[in-house]
């Protein structure tokens, strides 16, 4: 569900802590804060970005969609293959990886084993990889159907 | 969004909830006490329905919901589906209906360890609660079946339990688990039962979906950050890289 926001913050504010604190949505994580990790990845106009290290200033009249906004019903194709494939542990890391994998898969629709690993670089400390890896390609199934 | 159940917390309750977390990546209420059912609920029963309870582990609600009480936090382990497939392994229950909670702390406190050492630390929880959690399925199956029997005025002896159903095999009659709660949790037995052995496990052992995949693919699984209490400020440390550079 597309909403327009119009906020009183500083332009500097990281536009993770204005998801957080200010609109109080915690689906997207704070993990390293430095754009490392991924844990904090969103789409801004439809593109995969991390968004402890984006300013709100820079964000004026774009769209962002976090994990809350993916699907209005967990039922995105890579949120059926994460369910399917039972591919969180701990989860902290997962909503990056979900909206990281459902960008990636916009651009590359029959990934290879070596595009994933090109492209994807999203930490799990729970080292989910081989799962993630397997529902990537399930995702990739479900889009084409 | 965040709901805060209990807002009446006491220094006390806060130091004994926050040690039964083992740090790292918890996913968890602040308050294991007054867990956030919705959190980490298999199936999205609210909160409101009047539950029987029929041991500390467990409560059947009128519509035949089972809300079975973990005693150790989900970290990724998979405590919040293995421990409760251990209770619903001699509880009989239609594993569909289950849903979880957290044990409360401070019940643990208040009723002598009824949950026993709750720490989740160490490769523990199923090593440290099995036989405890086998037990606490095994016992309120009996009272539930005692409660059938009674209705019918027929011996325990002649009904069984499956599928959370009792049905007293001589007549084929059937009462569900939902109908015969709130008279199981009044029920005393002279003798609480023997538990499973493992040659004897229908549920332990198969692999089943995890209850918390569903809350960790849409953003709303809680985890300690996301905590949020009435009137909360933020704060940072500030010039930690400075410091860090200093001590070198």
């Amino acid at each position: 569900m597309e909403r327009p926001y119009s906020l009183d913050v500083e332009a500097e504010t990281p536009l993770l802590w204005v998801i957080r604190d200010e609109l109080g949505m915690t689906g997207t994580k704070f993990g390293c804060g430095i754009a490392q990790c991924g844990a904090c990845t969103v789409h801004v106009d439809g593109e995969a970005m991390r968004s402890c290290s984006v300013q709100v200033g820079d964000m004026a009249n774009k769209t962002i969609t976090t994990i809350e906004g993916l699907s209005p019903d967990a039922r995105h194709p890579v949120q059926q293959a994460w369910l399917a494939e039972d591919v969180p542990q701990c989860g902290y890391c997962q909503s990056g990886q979900i909206m990281a994998a459902a960008a990636f898969l916009k651009q590359y629709p029959k990934p290879t084993d070596a595009d994933i690993d090109a492209n994807l670089n999203n930490i799990c400390r729970c080292g989910t990889y081989v799962r993630i890896r397997r529902a990537i390609h399930r995702a990739a199934e479900l889009m084409k159907t | 969004m965040n709901q805060i159940i209990n807002t009446s917390i006491s220094r006390r309750r806060f130091v004994v909830s926050s040690a039964s977390l083992a740090g790292g990546l918890a996913i968890t209420v602040a308050l294991p006490g007054f867990a956030d059912a919705a959190s980490i609920a298999a199936q999205p029963y609210g909160t409101d329905v009047p539950t029987n309870e029929i041991n500390a582990f467990l409560a059947i609600s009128p519509d035949g919901g089972v809300l079975i009480r973990s005693p150790h936090n989900e970290m990724g382990q998979g405590a919040i589906t293995a421990l409760p497939m251990i209770v619903a392994e001699e509880l009989e229950c239609d594993w569909s209906k289950v849903k979880v909670e957290y044990a409360s702390a401070e019940r643990n406190l208040r009723e002598k360890e009824v949950y026993g050492p709750m720490a989740t630390v160490g490769s523990r929880g199923v090593r440290a609660s099995w036989q405890m959690l086998l037990q606490a399925g095994a016992s309120a199956r009996e009272r539930l079946i005692v409660a059938a029997a009674q209705r019918w005025n027929v011996p325990a002896s002649e009904c069984e339990a499956a599928n959370s159903k009792v049905t007293h095999k001589n007549t084929g009659r059937s009462l569900e688990y939902g109908e015969l709660a709130g008279d199981a949790g009044r029920i005393k037995l002279d003798k609480e039962p023997a538990i499973r052995t493992p040659d004897q496990f229908k549920l332990i052992g198969k692999p089943l979906p995890r209850l918390d995949t569903p809350l960790k693919v849409n953003g709303a699984a809680k985890f300690a950050i996301d905590t949020q209490v009435p009137g909360m400020v933020y704060a940072a440390v500030a010039g930690v890289r400075r410091q860090a550079q200093k001590r070198r």
